[in-house]
Order: structure tokens, then C-alpha cells, then sequence
């Protein structure tokens, strides 16, 4: 079998049972962790993605949450019984923000599984969608960002 | 917010390059093989993302983002280049200031990357419109 990036790397992972797997993972809370936004990380993303430079740039709540899960994209991947090297992709994001993200402030991330679906197309094959939400807390009561997820975990036709 | 010409009828156009994509790999701690390599690389998704929010903050400089929902249609490449569309589908009236409501686009050549849709909140009422 070959990545869906065109490498021709040997991946080994039989396809899960869905809805066991999915079972297993809803409702799961990942680790989580604290993310603090750099001074220099923000003058990095401005002159990276044209920001203003004058707020810290809403794109954080993303990054923060990324960072912010407790473990590592591949990692996230074997939760699902998925390979790194297989390149999966964002899928979906949302961003609810209370308050203005600030650097140099520690957030802490909470990290729920909401679940794991599968579909299968024509065009796609068979395709494995993880949505899980990370709330961000800042020393103010309530979260000061809630961001929801889902990877993509492309399973072509294996069937 | 006044009427008049919509603030983001104008495109915004973004550089994507392979040392971009680099450091947002860097950012996110993201060693996805799709963001690798020597040659044509793919822009994570964050980097869209954030080039909508750039979009918003450059056409709408005095009102905030509140909520921000997208879904990454096709990739972008690096190197190339991104456009940034957008239009105000509607606005009202909260407690003091405005809501605005937004559809936003992100093309990469003729193809959707990212289609979104944003809310922001200006705390008065003319102070939107000055992009």
C-alpha cells in the first residue's frame, strides 16, 4: 500500500472496526496541557499571514489547541488506528472566542473526543472524519475560547 | 454598520512559500508529510485559516472576532499564491455596537480551499466600514 502523499513507505494498521473504535473514543478526554503564546511567535504568524499586529491573532485559539491536545498529531493519528505517514488533514474548524487571546499568558487545554465517524464515496473512498473540542482557559472564569476539530483520516478504497 | 460598498468586496492576496509552510509546521508541531519535502508542499490548514482572519482584521480593522467556522475543501500549495474573498451577508444591533455577519472564501487558483463563515462584533457604529 502506498501514503496517500505518494511515498510508497509500508504502512502496517488494518482498517478498525468503526464502530468499536468509535465507541472507545467518544466521550474520551485527551491529556490536554498549557499553551503560552510567544511575543516572537506572534510577530512570526503578522508577518507570515499579513496580520495587523494589532490584537493578538485569532489564528492562536487554533494553534493553542493543536499544541495544546496533551499528545502528538501522530499520536492522534494511532488513537485512531491511522499512520501519520498516510498525511491526514484538517477537515473542519470553528472558533467560538469569549475574549481577546493574549500573548504571555498561560492557557490551559481541555480536550474531549466527540466522535469518530466513517463515510465512503466514490470520489474519496472510504473516510474517516475525528471531531473533538479543545476548550481554552485563561485565569478569568469561564473558557476564553472554545475550538472544535475534526482531522480527516483518508482510508482511500481499502475495503 | 453604514451602508454602502461591502468592506470585503475587495480580494486580499496572500504569498504561500515553502519557508512559510516550514515555520507553521514549526508552530504547530506538525510533521505531516504532506508539509515536507524539497519540492511543492501543502500549506497546513491553520495558515488558510489564519490568512481569512488576516482578510477580516485588514477590511473590518475596529470589530472583533467572535466565532470563525470553516471547512478545508482542497489544498493550497507552496510555493503560490492564496486569494482571500469575502462578502457582509447581513448585520445587527446589539448592545452597544454592531454584528456582522460573513461569508468568506479562499481560492487557490480556480479552487475553493476554504470555505468559512465569520461573526464579529463592532462597538460602534460607523468604525467597520473604514477599511
Amino acid at each position: 500500500m502506498t501514503c496517500l502523499n505518494g511515498s510508497s513507505e509500508q504502512l502496517t494498521l488494518p482498517i478498525p472496526d468503526i464502530e468499536s473504535l468509535a465507541a472507545s473514543l467518544r466521550g474520551r478526554q485527551l491529556p490536554g496541557g498549557k499553551y503560552r503564546i510567544a511575543p516572537d511567535q506572534c510577530r512570526a504568524v503578522d508577518a507570515m499571514c499579513a496580520g495587523t499586529g494589532s490584537v493578538t491573532h485569532p489564528v492562536f485559539a487554533c494553534v493553542a489547541a493543536l499544541r495544546g491536545l496533551g499528545i502528538s498529531i501522530d499520536e492522534l493519528c494511532r488513537l485512531c488506528d491511522y499512520e501519520l505517514a498516510r498525511a491526514p488533514m484538517l477537515g473542519e474548524c470553528q472558533l467560538e472566542l469569549r475574549r481577546p487571546l493574549q500573548a504571555e499568558i498561560d492557557y490551559t487545554t481541555s480536550v474531549v473526543i466527540e466522535d469518530l465517524v466513517r463515510s465512503t464515496s466514490r470520489a474519496v473512498g472510504m473516510l474517516d472524519r475525528l471531531r473533538f473540542t479543545v476548550a481554552l482557559r485563561d485565569s478569568e472564569p469561564g473558557d476564553a475560547a472554545l475550538v472544535k476539530l475534526t482531522w480527516l483520516f483518508p482510508r482511500g478504497n481499502e475495503a | 454598520m453604514s451602508a454602502g460598498a461591502d468592506p470585503l468586496a475587495q480580494p486580499l492576496d496572500f504569498a504561500v512559500s515553502i519557508a512559510d509552510v516550514r515555520r507553521w509546521s514549526e508552530l504547530l508541531d506538525d510533521d505531516n508529510p504532506l508539509h515536507q519535502g524539497e519540492g511543492q508542499v501543502v500549506n497546513p490548514g491553520p495558515a488558510s485559516l489564519a490568512y481569512l482572519i488576516s482578510f477580516l482584521q485588514r477590511r473590518l480593522p475596529a470589530a472583533r472576532l467572535a466565532s470563525f467556522k470553516c471547512r478545508f475543501l482542497s489544498v493550497v500549495h507552496a510555493p503560490g499564491v492564496a486569494q482571500a474573498h469575502g462578502r457582509i451577508i447581513r448585520t445587527e444591533t446589539i448592545e452597544g455596537g454592531n454584528r456582522i455577519y460573513c461569508e468568506l472564501e479562499l481560492l487557490a487558483g480556480a479552487a475553493t480551499a476554504v470555505a468559512a463563515e465569520a461573526v464579529l462584533e463592532t462597538p460602534c457604529e460607523d468604525s467597520a466600514a473604514s477599511a
